[in-house]
């Protein structure tokens, strides 16, 4: 039989880094989307989560980390949620085997309760860090990214420029910021940060 | 190096005559005027530098080309317009009063030929006659052919102001959303003390002030705040302002706008003030504010008084002679007469003679002993005339006397080289009006004032009318801590300065004419830009337009780049006159944003050239470039069109060998654009059942069916096929054009629809590299790729089957067996990450079958000689039954769009139905958009009978064919119709035959 | 123009789409032209303009992708309600949310 089949990463661009400021990939091993069933299917949800994940799935636009920072899971809407499974969370195998434990554990867990569906390559999650982060961000996204309105942790479905993205702020120290991308706009996103960060619109 | 050295010529500036409290004078700075070489100092403006040399004429008018001068000293300027910069950065129409001096700054006149001292076109001044209100409607009617060729080309040279550059704009722009809890705009004493009461009360501040730098009229004016100069506070409130770390400061930045929800438009003029932006910086940005409230403290803008050749260059609004002489340290004359109606004008006199210049005369409309204004005369030592007027200014590019008629009516001529004008104060109030409120006219102030404000805002200061300082400071501070305290940040006033009072007594004077239609002799300008007079306006009543609206529109008062700042209330003013209403009665016209022009390139920011929009880019595009692809545009994602190879000499060959090798050996496509959506719930199939027109209960799972829906008015929207993974599992797929749509639509149905349901749907469109595998061969080259456990016979995998496998030793991928070529074809899907290692595997496993790659062009032929729909046949106008596909509506079942696809008319065998069409000589082309019509018939819209949607060159049939819409088709088989193309001016026959050109009976898809 | 989400929060007009009124009704399964013509012409193409307030269909597509039903005044934009369109239905129907 044929060799397996290699990955790709969704943009051919390197880490950049320019005034202080990093864009990085922060490759998926694995993300799903959850969505809760109707009728008892959320409460139910929210247990098996809680047995399984040791967290709270948030009932607001917010993310969660489970304590042993494996696996973060983010509101993406009513009853709705995406798991994510970083690569480099998921010990030294990274993305060819981490990634296979994340759907497992949540077929056996809450399966039931809800539709799964793997998202760990519709979404690309680009990062971008160093001070000024917010100020970068805001001439993309057009939410309020003020400390006092969105803290490490807070989440946000919005647009950077005309391309949705979820927005998720990681830490104040350094300013950090994640954005999840639908793969095939990786690359436009990416080139868009690339210009708010440095001014040059080529 | 720039310096004296190299600006042998640059003058020196013989009016600089003080210290203005915002000029460096110990630096200097070079630039030239129309060629000439001049110089000034840093916080200098280009009108400032050019007054210091003693230059008033700036420019030529945009009517009558009239001389004219520099008005203002803020961005209300209508006169001083010039182009700045060389190349690619040339910018027209830029106010001299704003452009902020740099060294090696190249500034020009406007609007002169061939030079701005003798202008060619200054005799449209003697034709005024036909230039007057309305001419663009009176004069230019007819004959038509002459707009084209002569008059336009005539007007284009005569009127219009500066030119753009020719050259692409090399600067980049940005843009930014920025949130705060108080927008304070405006830095005179109202802003200022607004911004440090919210300030302190730990509110996230912005203040935004359009001028590079703060203080308003604090600057302007010769006062003391707390006995020192007033620039000393403004510079500590700036301090304390800079110490808290929840305000912002943006200078060179105007609120050009006031939008719904608390949003504000806001430019920045980052770099308009450097040679060239510094390196990453961007030369403009535009800012969206959204603020929870808003403190307007825009000050007031002075008005012009109207009086006969009030235009001559060295006729200057008094406020703005002030502001030469405090800020600048420039006295914009040496013989001033003073012309005013309220005290705040007189404080000119003063100012201008502590520099220094003689005052010829104060004339002050008001009777004697009404205002200070013969204290203020005697304090200077000039004539003084009560009751008195101005009628008329000499000089044609300056100012040499002004002819004062006094109370008695006496005239007296008297020598000056600067009038100073103030007809009184218009509050600043563009952003109060942007959603539409109509201003409140106050008599006493003679001003409108705003009246009902948009939620969250609150008026301050001369903004509001109150022109006393200390008041302002006081009301500025109270709505600051309101604001603030509304956002749920308390805290106690700030001490504020004592200020010293100032008295206005203001009459009202608007003209000094003796009535505005009388006004004969020399032009009385009220519109300075747009060349409007006192005559225009008593024209435009005399004929009936005595609404505002009307009367702007029809002397272009008011438009153009400083949109009547100067120059509104004057003409509300004389209108009223001359229709015997009141001010408040003739009321005033609507204001709309932007309050200041805003450049294009502003508003793009970076979104321009390639990047105008975003791109979605399929998992296998960095393989197909490394093919050599060609790539086409399918909404934003690009696509492969085409692989060419060595040796073809066009795309048709190409296109036509990646259709052979489909037919005759295998080819694949990258389809992963195609939407994607997956559907998972105890109600899925149910959901199915109403969203598409056909039966999905009983598909088996493993199995795939074409699904097409409809609108609710029954017309067809989209299709696909859709399959079942699991018992409550489905995946859709729709037409790469509808994918969004097509989500939004099912979550529609679902949440307002039938909320009851039970069902989920998640996109997994970019998820899975969806490739199509297609031709004769295929089966063989899956059978490499596919792991070997799962069985790919026919008889195990047929037609339409579905299923999860795993691929290249145990890689997770689904399989589906469909087709849209008509061969036997399969879509192999694998996770995005794996799309293009795949491509390659294919390109490795089936070069044995001689597999090659095929695009967006090939994958169209392959469909149309297949007769399958795409977006050109569900084009929104067409109905299954149209399509061919009306026996497919569910009558068992409710759907959307069932009820009105009954509609006879939609059912009507007459309309227009899916059909074939080749053309009887296969040489001749068909084209979509075509018309068809019975041989022999007139090209006429009655004889029309269809058209053709789609249409190739099919190598397979070895004829161009086409799919198309003719009325009754279903039953015209055999026939021959004449293709109408207009647009190529050809009529070619054609004969209508099957929609199916290859394999109609489908064997090579089941085999 | 502003909407504030109930689940995302205030945003920006650039993350709605707008459908129209709301208040029109999908007549019932069981209709058909025959029965009650008239009620599928008004729900699928006659609408009021009102110019005041009106009750409108929302979608937050590049947010949460809820349908939301918008209480707005047609002349000023000013907004004075907005609910999850799912919520509405859900009252309409007599069912719980």
């Amino acid at each position: 039989m044929a060799d397996k089949l290699h990955a790709t990463a969704p943009i051919g661009a390197e880490a950049i880094s320019a005034n202080g400021l990093r864009l990085a990939l922060a490759p998926l091993a694995e993300a799903a989307s959850l969505g809760a069933f109707a009728g008892s299917g959320r409460a139910e949800l929210l247990a098996c989560v809680r047995a399984e994940f040791g967290v709270d799935l948030p009932q607001t636009p917010k993310a969660v980390t489970t304590a042993d920072g494996l696996v973060t899971f983010l509101w993406c809407g009513p009853s709705q949620w995406l798991a994510l499974a970083p690569a480099e969370a998921s010990g030294p195998s990274g993305a060819s085997s981490g990634g296979q434990g994340l759907m497992a554990r949540l077929r056996a867990s809450c399966g039931a309760v809800c539709a799964l569906s793997a998202q760990g390559d519709s979404r690309t999650a680009l990062r971008l860090s160093g001070p000024g982060t917010r100020a970068v961000l805001s001439r993309l996204v057009p939410v309020d990214l003020h400390p006092r309105a969105f803290r490490a942790g807070d989440v946000a479905l919005t647009l950077a420029g005309h391309i949705p993205v979820i927005v998720r702020h990681l830490d104040d120290q350094p300013e950090a910021c994640e954005l999840l991308v639908f793969r095939s706009f990786a690359a436009s996103l990416f080139h868009d940060l690339h210009v708010a960060m440095t001014g040059h619109t080529s | 190096m720039s310096g004296a050295a190299s600006h042998p010529k640059a003058g020196a500036q013989p009016m600089r005559v003080a210290n203005g409290n915002a000029v460096d004078t110990s630096r200097t700075l070079h630039f030239t005027f129309d060629g000439r070489r001049l110089s000034g100092h840093p916080g200098d403006t280009l009108a400032s530098a050019l007054l210091a040399h003693g230059i008033h004429l700036a420019g030529r008018s945009f009517k009558y080309h009239r001389p004219r001068g520099i008005l203002s000293a803020g961005p209300e300027e209508p006169n001083a317009l010039v182009e700045l910069r060389d190349g690619a950065r040339r910018e027209p129409n830029t106010r001299a009063t704003v452009a902020e001096l740099f060294d090696g700054l190249v500034a020009r006149s406007q609007n002169r030929w061939p030079s701005l001292a003798f202008d060619a076109l200054g005799m449209n001044g003697l034709l005024s006659s036909v230039l007057g209100a309305g001419f663009y409607y009176k004069t230019f009617m007819w004959p038509a052919s002459f707009w084209e060729k002569v008059y336009e080309p005539a007007i284009r040279r005569a009127a219009g102001l500066g030119r753009a550059a020719d050259e692409a704009d090399p600067d980049h722009y940005e843009k930014a959303t920025t949130f705060c809890d108080v927008l304070v705009v405006g830095s005179g004493p109202a802003g200022l003390a607004a911004a440090l009461a919210a300030g302190r009360a730990g509110a996230r501040v912005i203040l935004c002030e359009e001028d590079s730098l703060p203080g308003g009229r604090l600057r302007a004016e010769h006062m003391t705040l707390d006995g020192a100069p007033a620039a000393d506070w403004v510079a500590k409130a700036c301090q304390a302002l800079a110490a808290m770390p929840e305000v912002t400061v943006m200078t060179r930045a105007c609120v050009f706008g006031t939008y719904d929800g608390g949003t504000y438009g806001v430019l920045e003029r980052v770099a308009d003030h450097k040679p060239v932006p510094a390196e990453g910086e961007a030369r403009q940005r535009l800012w969206r504010i959204v603020a929870r409230r808003c403190v307007v403290a825009t000050g007031a803008i002075e008005r012009p008084v109207v009086f006969p050749n009030n235009d001559r260059p060295g006729v200057m609004l008094a406020g703005a002679v002030r502001t030469y002489v405090n800020r600048f340290g420039v006295a914009p004359g040496r013989r001033a007469v003073v012309y005013t109606c309220n005290d705040d004008g007189l404080r000119t006199a003063r100012d201008l003679a502590r520099v220094g210049v003689k005052v010829a005369a104060i004339v002050d409309s008001r009777p004697e002993g009404t205002g200070a204004g013969a204290q203020v005369a005697r304090d200077c030592g000039a004539p003084f005339f009560a009751g008195a007027s101005l009628a008329d200014v000499y000089g044609s590019k300056g100012v040499k006397s002004v002819l004062v008629r006094d109370h008695a009516g006496q005239a007296h001529n008297i020598a000056c080289d600067l009038v100073a004008m103030s007809g009184g104060w218009s509050p600043n109030i563009a952003l109060t009006t942007h959603q539409g409120a109509r201003p409140d006219y106050r008599e006493d102030i003679c001003a409108f004032v705003p009246s009902a404000l948009p939620p969250g805002m609150v008026v301050v200061g001369a903004a509001a009318g109150v022109f006393d300082t200390a008041e302002a400071l006081g009301q500025g501070a109270q709505a600051g801590q309101a604001a603030a305290a509304l956002c749920g940040f308390e805290t106690a006033l700030p001490d504020l300065p004592r200020a010293e009072p100032a008295s206005y007594g203001i009459q009202a004077l608007f003209h000094a004419l003796k009535g505005v239609a009388a006004a004969k002799k020399g032009k009385a300008f009220v519109d300075f830009q747009n060349d409007v007079t006192a005559r225009d306006i008593g024209l435009a009543a005399h004929e009936g337009f005595v609404s505002v609206e009307h009367l702007k529109r029809y002397t272009t008062l008011g438009m153009a780049t400083d949109q009547g700042k100067t120059s509104n209330v004057n003409a509300l003013a004389l209108l009223a006159e001359v229709s015997e209403r009141s001010i408040a009665q003739t009321g005033t016209t609507l204001i709309r944003p932007p309050t200041q022009p805003v450049a294009i390139g502003a508003l793009a920011g970076a979104h321009r050239g390639p990047h105008f929009k975003p791109e979605r880019l399929p998992p296998t595009h960095q393989w197909a470039m490394a093919q050599g692809a060609v790539f086409t545009a399918n909404g934003l994602w690009q696509r492969a069109q085409w692989y060419p190879r060595a040796g073809e000499q066009t795309w048709q060959e190409t296109v036509n060998r990646e259709v052979r090798t489909v037919r005759e050996a295998v080819g694949f496509c990258d389809v992963t654009t195609l939407g994607k959506i997956d559907i998972q719930g105890p109600d899925a199939a149910e959901f199915l059942e109403r969203v598409y027109v056909n039966a999905w209960k009983k598909l088996p799972v493993g199995r795939a069916r074409y699904g097409l829906m409809l609108r609710e008015d029954g017309f067809a929207y989209d299709d696909g096929t859709t399959a079942r993974l699991g018992e409550n599992h489905y995946v859709m797929t729709t037409t790469t054009a509808n994918a969004g749509g097509v989500m939004a639509h099912l979550e529609f149905c679902h949440q307002w629809l039938w909320p009851e349901m039970d069902v989920q749907f998640i996109s997994v469109t970019d998820e899975w590299a969806q490739i199509a595998v297609a031709g004769p061969k295929s089966r063989d080259v899956l059978r490499q790729i596919v792991d070997p456990e799962y069985d790919l016979s026919n008889e195990a995998f047929g037609y339409m089957a579905a299923r999860s496998v795993t691929v290249c030793g145990g890689q997770e991928a689904r399989l589906f067996r469909l087709s849209f070529s008509g061969e036997l074809a399969y879509e192999l899907a694998v996770p995005a990450r794996y799309g293009a290692a795949l491509a390659e595997r294919l390109m490795q496993m089936g070069a044995p079958y001689g597999i090659a790659p095929y695009g967006t062009e090939a994958l169209g032929v392959l469909r149309i000689e297949k007769g399958h729909p795409a977006g050109p046949e569900l084009n929104g106008q067409t109905t299954a039954h149209d399509l061919g596909m009306g026996r497919m509506l569910s009558t068992r079942k409710d759907f959307i769009g069932r009820v009105m696809a009954q509609r006879p008319a939609l059912t009507d065998p007459a309309r227009p139905t899916l059909v074939g069409l080749q053309p009887l000589c296969a040489t001749d082309t068909l084209a979509a958009g075509a018309h068809l019509l019975p041989q022999g018939a007139l090209a006429t819209a009655a004889a029309d009978q269809g058209w053709i949607s789609s249409a190739a060159w099919s190598p397979t049939v070895g004829s161009w064919i086409a799919l198309g819409f003719l009325a009754n088709g279903a039953t015209r088989l055999g026939e021959v119709v004449a293709v109408h193309n207009p647009l190529a001016g050809t009529v070619v026959n054609a004969r209508v035959v099957s929609p199916v050109f290859v394999d109609p009976e489908g064997e090579r898809l089941h085999g | 123009m502003r909407l504030t989400c109930p689940f995302c929060g205030s945003r920006g007009l650039e993350e709605f789409t707008y459908r129209g009124d709301a208040l029109v009704r999908r007549p019932a399964a069981d209709t058909s032209l025959q029965t009650d013509a008239q009620a599928w012409t008004d729900y699928v193409y006659l609408r009021d303009n009102p110019a005041g307030l009106h009750s409108e269909l929302w979608y937050h597509g590049v947010g949460c992708r809820s349908w939301l039903v918008v209480t707005r005044d047609t002349r000023t934009h000013r907004v004075d309600d907005v609910r999850a369109a799912s919520a509405v239905a859900a009252e309409r129907s007599g069912g719980a949310a």
